[in-house]
């Protein structure tokens, strides 16, 4: 197949109205917590006030005896509560863990923790029923941060956690569930070629996704044990198997329906309210909605990785980089799992270097677990990288840009921790910076300056399905089950939509519930125009043959005597005979049925992405507020199926990128307490803070997709952090090693005072 | 006896260097992932052990393949050609579901013995 | 059961009578007692204007409102933003310019764009970001929200 991007496509590249915004603009949408029923119960969760502490006892009589309360929920509830020792030293360490994070049995590992739930008549009766539970907590001390969660005398927060030292489990219990290492080449002798060798530290603060609408799950158990939820995710299949796992039910006897959902970005795969609605909905024998206020959603779910990190890399007088060293500490939250592999294989991966060495360590701390956030790990790898890659050429008196190409991957180029590169972007994405009229505009006035970072994402892949019906009107119903997060149901429609010739508005698309769909993994990793792109492309496949079949039946030929271009059926051998996919739809009932087509598909061949970004800001140096005044953003994104909606998951990225950069964070105090569980102290970007925000589309066509598809949506927030340092350094001289570089680190900086006493 | 068969060729993740004898790069007969791994173990015992997990029959969670360059959606099912390159990496959850990775192994970190007391819980 | 009041409101246009509990707001006595479900709650504490609605001619986060305090008095939600055949000029502008990828922050945004654009017909860049600034967005970033509102001041200005 050709995957150039001098195809010709008639629908692929074009900008049609997505198929479900008149729902969205007339507020008729239903998102998860718009669902209601007869006999509705509400539910809410109580949470742990402290950091660290053990759970002594749990009084729910008082609750219990509140007028309207139906139910109370405890870890005792699910399969993992409910198990002897024995039988729990049977399970997995990650299936205690998730267990654990959905209501906790014996020990809170963070302030928001669940631990017990209530269903009740209304929400406001719930909230008083939370504050009449009564725990015995026994308070120990925290962990808070990385730097002291490593530290021999740090209090642990997991029993059974042992660090797995370099690939194999060691005997040290610890905070460190794992420390892994990349290495190539010599990095000493690397650094003794260098002529000028930088070397930074970094903390930057939690940061959370930030989805406007707060978590949801509604659940209806029947009597006769089947379940229904209704909940606004990721991943209804994740949903799905994860409660089954948990409450010990048959995963086949629960339906998860996802509804629409407002805004994920990594935070909603995970399963945090649907098993605990199940057990409410169980107990009460009514449908119940439990929901989460905003507030729980900062202390409750889970933000991305605290880091602290540690580079050195060295440069030689043309530019190239003669060795890279790094050392991440991410940290994960309560439980194993940060996102530090990725954070990094990502840093390095736009560089072709002979000598570097990673070394990730993944860090237990007594904050809530992180969750996924768009390019998990790879933003603030790209923060130490970018910045210290910029500094270098200052002190080389090098240009920044052409360094870039200097050292920039190409096709048949090694990544550093291995797999040859295939057809990539980086070359291209550079030239467009290059060309850019931003690039080479003055920068003009004093405290301004401009800043240009590289990011890189993998993008993956994983099961998915979809079928699609014929209608005799000549459009489809288009069924699939990746939930839309940001527009991606109309670049699938799209997909299918070119590939049976008929325009984008004759394809209906639907998302759907996990027993109407095949398997279809989460809503993540850049990766549903990809595999369900793919799907569609081979259930329209499937149609064309099906339809090929019915032509030959009613035309009294060949199937191999008949050609399908742009929705046209042609007869080979005569000229005259041609129908279009419209009307051979009208005739199926008529001529032996309808059609179906379906494909399931796992595909490989996603292509990564990478991009460059510029921009340009000004420095307040007395109130030290960061103005950004221009951005361009420079993406490879293969190829853009829906170009608006493409520039729109580049912008929503760098918005993204630029409130991590500049005001938000996690204001804990030193026993774990988060001070700023709001939108108003938790400061994200609003459109005031941003000018305009301009996309260059490069295409450098993924030879993995029929349309040269590669995911585009989580690249985007990884340079913006590096990007608007290095033009704070450009507009002031003065290098920020922390995140966020709000107003007053931007003081610091200036007046030449350490912050927070983060430093190791 | 004709010439002798091309093989695949496996790079052996720094880590793993130590039970490769400090080998980056093994040349490895197989078909698929599956036949590299066992035949990687003949070579260098201990390697499978850190690659494979028994219980699953998968490849660990932890553990990513890439074969020419592409990360394999397949893992121990992915076809090796003569003159592959096949890669072990950490998996990457760009957006992924560590925790439902993690449940589908049913091995512990550790010894796991300690006793859980779960809190008095006092109801009606 | 605490005692409830009851309330009489014009919403939309319709007369609309409810009885509620005085510690009810505006926004959950929409979204639970009436069914208009498409004003949103995103933090129930007067910071991100998802819920925005026109109580009483003025732009309000309806989580900051009680419902009591509507009594005699009219709403107008985002239910009654389009007519029954044609979508407002700012609903067609935020669909041609995609200014809308997860939506949950849309129906306040288009409340807010309305009531701007009736108090200032045409509001430059800079006054469109400061208008609504109260709405937060985290899928767009807020550059193509701003462009549909400009052209939609330019289709409405013309029609």
């Amino acid at each position: 197949m050709d995957t150039s991007t001098s195809q010709e496509f008639a629908v692929v590249g074009t900008r049609p109205i997505r198929h479900d915004g008149f729902d969205k603009v007339t507020g008729r949408a239903l998102y998860g917590a718009d669902i209601r029923f007869p006999g509705l119960l509400h539910g809410r969760v109580l949470r742990s006030p402290h950091a660290h502490a053990r759970i002594r006892s749990i009084n729910l009589a008082s609750a219990q005896a509140l007028p309207g309360v139906k139910a109370i929920v405890t870890a005792r509830d699910l399969a993992l509560g409910s198990m002897s020792d024995a039988e729990s030293q049977q399970t997995s360490s990650g299936f205690r863990y998730l267990s654990d994070n959905v209501l906790a049995r014996d020990k809170v590992l963070y302030r928001g923790h669940a631990v017990a739930a209530v269903a009740a008549v209304n929400p406001h009766v719930a909230e008083q029923a939370l504050n009449l539970i009564d725990i015995d907590y026994e308070v120990l001390p925290a962990a808070v941060n990385v730097l002291d969660a490593i530290k021999e005398d740090a209090p642990l927060l997991l029993d059974d956690l042992v660090t797995e030292e370099l690939g194999t489990p060691s005997e040290t219990r610890s905070n460190v569930a794992k420390h892994f290492r990349f290495e190539k080449g010599n990095v000493k002798k690397g650094f003794s070629e260098a002529e000028l060798v930088v070397h930074r530290r970094f903390n930057t603060a939690t940061v959370h996704q930030g989805y406007i609408e707060t978590h949801n799950a509604t659940a209806l158990s029947s009597s006769d044990g089947t379940v229904t939820i209704w909940c606004s995710t990721q991943g209804a299949f994740n949903v799905r198997s994860t409660t089954a796992q948990l409450l010990n039910i048959t995963e086949s006897r629960i339906r998860v329906v996802p509804m629409e959902i407002g805004g994920g970005f990594g935070g909603k795969i995970n399963v945090y309210l649907e098993p605990v609605a199940v057990l409410l909905s169980q107990k009460t024998g009514s449908p119940v909605r439990v929901l989460m206020t905003r507030g729980e959603v900062f202390e409750g779910t889970g933000p991305t990785s605290g880091t602290f990190m540690e580079i050195q890399m060295g440069m030689d007088r043309t530019g190239r980089i003669t060795a890279a060293e790094l050392d991440l500490y991410y940290e994960a939250g309560a439980y194993p799992g940060s996102p530090v592999s990725a954070g990094a294989q990502c840093a390095l991966a736009p560089y072709n270097l002979e000598n570097a060495r990673v070394d990730g360590y993944d860090v237990v701390v007594n904050k809530p677990k992180t969750a996924a956030y768009r390019a998990p790990g790879a933003t603030t790898s790209c923060l130490a990288v970018e910045t210290v890659i910029d500094e270098l050429c200052d002190g080389l008196n090098l240009d920044p840009l052409k360094v870039r190409f200097l050292n920039g991957v190409r096709e048949g180029d090694r990544r550093v921790d291995g797999p040859v590169y295939r057809k990539i972007g980086y070359i291209e994405t550079l030239e467009a910076v290059r060309d850019h009229p931003h690039w080479s505009a003055p920068v003009g006035g004093s405290n301004r300056g401009r800043g240009l970072a590289t990011g890189f994402w993998f993008n993956g892949s994983g099961p998915s399905s979809c079928y699609i019906t014929v209608n005799s009107d000549g459009t489809v119903s288009l069924v699939e089950g990746s939930t839309d997060i940001g527009g991606s149901r109309a670049s699938v429609a799209m997909q299918a939509a070119e590939v049976l010739g008929i325009p984008a508005e004759s394809v209906k698309p639907i998302v759907a519930d996990t027993d109407s769909i095949g398997y279809t993994s989460v809503t993540g990793g850049s990766s549903v125009a990809f595999k369900t792109g793919w799907a569609a492309y081979e259930a329209a496949q499937d149609v064309i043959v099906q339809m090929t079949e019915r032509i030959a039946r009613i035309w009294e030929t060949e199937i191999d005597k008949i050609g399908f271009s742009r929705g046209v059926f042609k007869s080979a051998t005569d000229q005259s005979q041609t129908m279009t996919f419209k009307q051979l739809a009208g005739m199926l009932l008529k001529t032996g049925g309808p059609i179906t087509g379906r494909a399931n598909v796992d595909p490989g061949g996603a292509g990564p992405t990478f991009a460059a970004h510029i921009v340009d800001v000004q420095v307040d140096k007395e109130t030290g507020k960061v103005d950004i005044l221009r951005y361009t953003a420079v993406q490879d994104c293969g190829k853009a199926v829906h170009p608006s909606y493409v520039e729109g998951q580049i912008q929503g990225g760098v918005a993204q990128g630029i409130g991590w950069a500049l005001n938000e964070e996690y204001a804990f105090n030193e026993i774990g307490e988060m001070s700023n569980p709001t939108f108003l102290d938790y400061r994200m970007p609003t459109s005031l803070d941003l000018p305009m925000i301009d996309c260059v589309l490069v295409e450098v066509a993924n030879p993995g997709h029929p349309f040269g598809v590669r995911g585009v949506g989580e690249v985007p927030i990884v340079p913006p952090p590096a990007a608007v340092a290095n033009a704070i350094a450009n507009a002031i001289g003065i290098r920020l090693t922390e995140l966020p570089m709000s107003p007053g680190k931007v003081l610091e900086g200036i007046w030449g005072i350490t912050t927070n006493g983060r430093t190791a | 006896m004709g010439e002798p068969r091309r093989m695949a060729e496996v790079w052996i993740p720094p880590m793993m260097q130590a039970l490769s004898g400090g080998n980056v790069r093994v040349r490895v007969a197989g078909a698929t992932v599956r036949q590299i791994v066992n035949n990687l173990e003949d070579l260098h015992p201990g390697l499978k052990a850190l690659l494979y997990d028994e219980e699953s029959d998968r490849l660990k969670p932890q553990i990513a393949v890439v074969v020419d360059g592409d990360v394999s959606q397949l893992g121990l099912l992915e076809r090796v050609g003569e003159e592959s390159e096949v890669h072990f990496l950490p998996a990457i959850g760009g957006g992924s579901d560590p925790f439902l990775e993690s449940i589908r192994i049913s091995t512990t970190n550790c010894d796991y013995s300690v006793t859980t007391i779960q809190p008095r819980i006092l109801d009606n | 059961m605490s005692v409830k009041q009851r309330v009489q409101v014009r919403i939309n246009g319709e007369d609309t009578e409810f009885l509620c509990e005085s510690r009810q707001s505006l926004l959950e006595v929409l979204r639970e007692n009436l069914g208009l479900t498409g004003t949103k709650e995103g933090c129930n504490d007067g910071n991100c204007g998802a819920c925005s609605v026109v109580f009483d001619g003025r732009l309000v986060d309806s989580c900051l409102v009680l419902a009591v305090e509507t009594d005699g008095k009219s709403v107008e939600t985002i239910e009654g933003m389009a007519q029954p055949d044609s979508l407002h000029p700012l609903q067609e502008s935020f669909l041609e310019n995609a200014a809308l990828q997860c939506g949950i922050c849309t129906p306040g945004l288009l409340m807010a764009s309305k009531a701007l654009l009736e108090k200032e017909p045409n509001p430059s860049e800079e006054r469109i970001r400061l208008w609504l600034a109260g709405n937060l967005c985290r899928c767009t970033g807020y550059d193509k929200v701003v462009r549909a509102v400009m052209d939609a001041a330019k289709k409405m200005k013309v029609g």
